[in-house]
């Protein structure tokens, strides 16, 4: 019979399907055929999904979790979360027809958990009422709006010359101890003592647990674990736990940012992160490419760099601030994935160890320094002296390069220098220790008019501390106002110029002739 | 191993060509994708069966419009579409009503479609206006 109507077999298929599926659910049962090293391959599961958790029956019964990482043909190599020395080949996995997902929500502040969202700190379970998938889309151009509050780091050299806004992502990159941490901690530490309510949220990707620890203790020290997040990976930790880090980090600062509020992300550092998925990768028998990368390296850390966005007022205007840190070989930032980091954010803060050990701290190189979206964020206050102080500090290492070969030089040139030194001088800062808005304003303002040229060089960062405690005590309103980002009056910069002054005087400008 | 759409496919549309119960057969494909996960696919895999059909000579299509149509426009088209495909044995028409047509006829094939509805002439007029206006 040739009568059959496909239109009509349709409508029965769909009855049919609707009516079967309210029998008890078919379950499609895998079985693994090797584990080692953290990767279970398994047979069958062909309805698997990419990144779908799998669970694994374990031979104490128990169950242990696995997501699908390659899906071939014939089998499926999954990635084992937790001991993989529990799975025996032959095994039985079952689909979850789930992606992974980690508890979010305010109640996380203050903890210290790992990348599934499991407390570290034994201050007990997190009550946590959300969950969100660690993978999300990033928002799209519509739901976004630019750049324009300030993520103030308190470092004076950063705010002048290479601002952060909120929603922006700015890459520290430089050698192993050359301060990139310092600069994260500083801003979260920063966070507190503006009180900005910004949430921080710190993600350690294979580091030493020691250092983790020493960090976690001055945070507390410093009042500002109770608004922040540590999401820790040790380098003891399986690949698996260091490559889900970052993205179970972004899924809680995501949180925040999708509820009108401010959250700051630190990871540290994207290097290892790039190493443990390149682990992952080869064990899965991926093709490697260049530096026995993935081909797809590009994307592990554009998918979640675009995660950080400032909102657009419809979607509550919250925004994530990211600073992902990045460790080069020998100050090669042409190396793979710090040129991928580089053209992924909006910008680098690039440290050099020559400057760290100059005593040049923190040991930001100016020169390769930039922030591309951020001057719009820039508070007006920092804004109005932070112009001439680029420009002068560009001229003196310039003019500090050729004068080495030279003794006389004309006044104009050593004028120029003395000014440069002295700058350099004023941007050091110790670690802890971040600047408020009038603080920087009132350094800068004194140091850009001149006011500290014939103090010695040794005791410019000593005279910058008498100038800022007379503000302090003297003119504490005005100080204060300052804070707020406005651009003070004229009156009012020229009474700090002139404190500045007299303060300098009192250095005694002959000591600094002879010094010459 | 998962069997490809195309085999599975022809498979059915063999099935249909010798087989009468059309509810069995239903039943028979439900369960089968319920089994592989592969619902989704269903759409897919029934129009991969109508090109099939059609390659046998057996040509099927749906004939939307925004009112009922009685049996002697149907016949109409049953001659356009016999003309249009002359190695068609058989055409099958199944009619259905969609409002949102507003007026006229569109006849859906597999992979081919005649559009003579009033809803498919206002866009165009709305395209068309619309590329003016800038
Ligand atoms: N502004 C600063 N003033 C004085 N010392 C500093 C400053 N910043 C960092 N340090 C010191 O330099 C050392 C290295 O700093 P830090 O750990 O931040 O560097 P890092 O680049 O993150 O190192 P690693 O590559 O090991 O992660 C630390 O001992 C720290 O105390
Ligand atoms: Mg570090």
């Amino acid at each position: 019979m040739k009568d059959i109507s496909i239109q009509e077999l349709s409508e029965d298929i769909r009855a049919a399907i609707t009516e079967l599926k309210k029998r008890p659910e078919i379950e499609e049962v895998g079985v693994v055929t090797r584990v080692g090293d953290g990767v279970a391959w398994i047979y069958g599961l062909t309805q698997c999904g990419y990144s779908e958790m799998i669970q694994i029956t374990a031979t104490d019964g128990t169950s242990v979790t696995a997501f699908a990482f390659n899906l071939g043909e014939d089998e499926i190599g999954a990635v084992v979360l937790g001991d993989d020395t529990l799975i025996k080949a032959g095994a039985s996995a079952k689909l979850t027809g789930k992606v992974l997902e980690v508890p979010v929500g305010p109640e996380l502040v203050g903890r210290v958990v790992d990348p599934m969202g499991r407390p570290l700190d034994g201050k007990g379970p997190i009550k946590a009422s959300r969950t969100s998938r660690i993978e999300q889309n990033a928002p799209g151009v519509l739901s976004r709006k630019s750049v324009h509050e300030p993520m103030m780091t308190g470092l004076t050299a950063i705010d002048a010359m290479v601002p952060i806004g909120r929603g922006q992502r700015e890459l520290i990159i430089g050698d192993r101890q050359t301060g990139k941490t310092a600069i994260a901690v500083d801003t979260m530490i920063n966070q507190y003592r503006q009180n900005t309510g910004v949430i921080n949220i710190y993600v350690a990707i294979g580091q030493k647990l020691s250092k983790v620890a020493r960090m976690i203790e001055r945070l507390k020290r410093e009042g500002v674990m109770e608004q922040t997040i540590v999401v820790a990976t040790s380098a003891a930790d399986p690949a698996s736990l260091q490559y889900l880090a970052p993205y179970a980090a972004t899924a809680m600062g995501e949180y925040f940012r999708d509820n009108k509020q401010h959250a700051l992300i630190i990871y540290d550092d994207l290097t290892k992160h790039a190493a443990a998925y390149r682990q992952m990768s080869l064990l899965l028998r991926r093709p490697p490419g260049r530096e026995a990368y993935p081909g797809d390296v590009f994307y592990l850390h554009s998918r979640l760099l675009e995660r950080s966005a400032k909102l657009s007022d419809d979607l509550g205007a919250g925004s994530l601030t990211a600073l992902p840190i990045i460790e080069t070989q020998a100050g090669d930032i042409s190396a793979y994935i710090p040129t991928n980091v580089i053209s992924i954010t909006d910008g680098q803060i690039f440290m050099e160890t020559n400057l760290f050990y100059q005593g040049i701290r923190p040991a930001i190189s100016v020169g390769l320094s930039v922030s591309r979206v951020g001057s719009s964020a820039q508070t007006k206050a920092v804004k109005s002296v932070a112009k001439s102080l680029r420009i002068e500090l560009a001229q003196f290492r310039e003019l500090a390069a050729f004068s080495q070969f030279s003794t006389d030089l004309d006044t104009e040139t050593r004028h120029r220098i003395e000014r440069g030194q002295r700058l350099t001088e004023l941007l050091k800062q110790p670690q802890y220790s971040p600047y408020s808005v009038w603080q920087m304003y009132a350094t800068l303002l004194a140091a850009t008019n001149g006011c500290f040229d014939a103090v010695p060089l040794d005791k410019v960062k000593s005279s910058e501390a008498n100038l800022l405690r007379d503000l302090k005590h003297d003119h504490g309103t005005e100080m204060e106002h300052i804070n707020t980002g406005a651009e003070p009056d004229e009156k009012v910069q020229k009474m700090i110029v002139d404190i500045a002054n007299k303060i300098a005087v009192s250095y005694k400008p002959e000591e600094a002739k002879v010094e010459k | 191993m998962k069997v490809p759409r195309h085999i599975l496919a022809q498979t059915i549309a063999e099935r249909t060509l010798h087989i009468s119960d059309s509810a069995l057969l239903a039943r028979e494909i439900a369960a089968y994708l319920l089994t592989e996960r592969r619902t989704a696919e269903l759409e897919s895999i029934l129009r991969d069966v109508m090109q099939y059909r059609a390659s046998q000579g057996i040509l099927e299509a749906e004939l939307v419009s925004a009112y009922d149509v009685d049996q002697h426009v149907i016949e109409e088209v049953r001659q356009l579409l016999r003309r249009a495909y002359p190695k068609a044995k058989t055409v099958h028409i199944s009619p259905r009503t969609d409002a949102s047509v507003i007026g006229g006829l569109r006849v859906d094939m597999a992979n081919e479609q005649l559009d003579m509805t009033l809803a498919a002439k206002l866009s165009t007029l709305k395209r068309l206006t619309a590329i003016d206006k800038e």
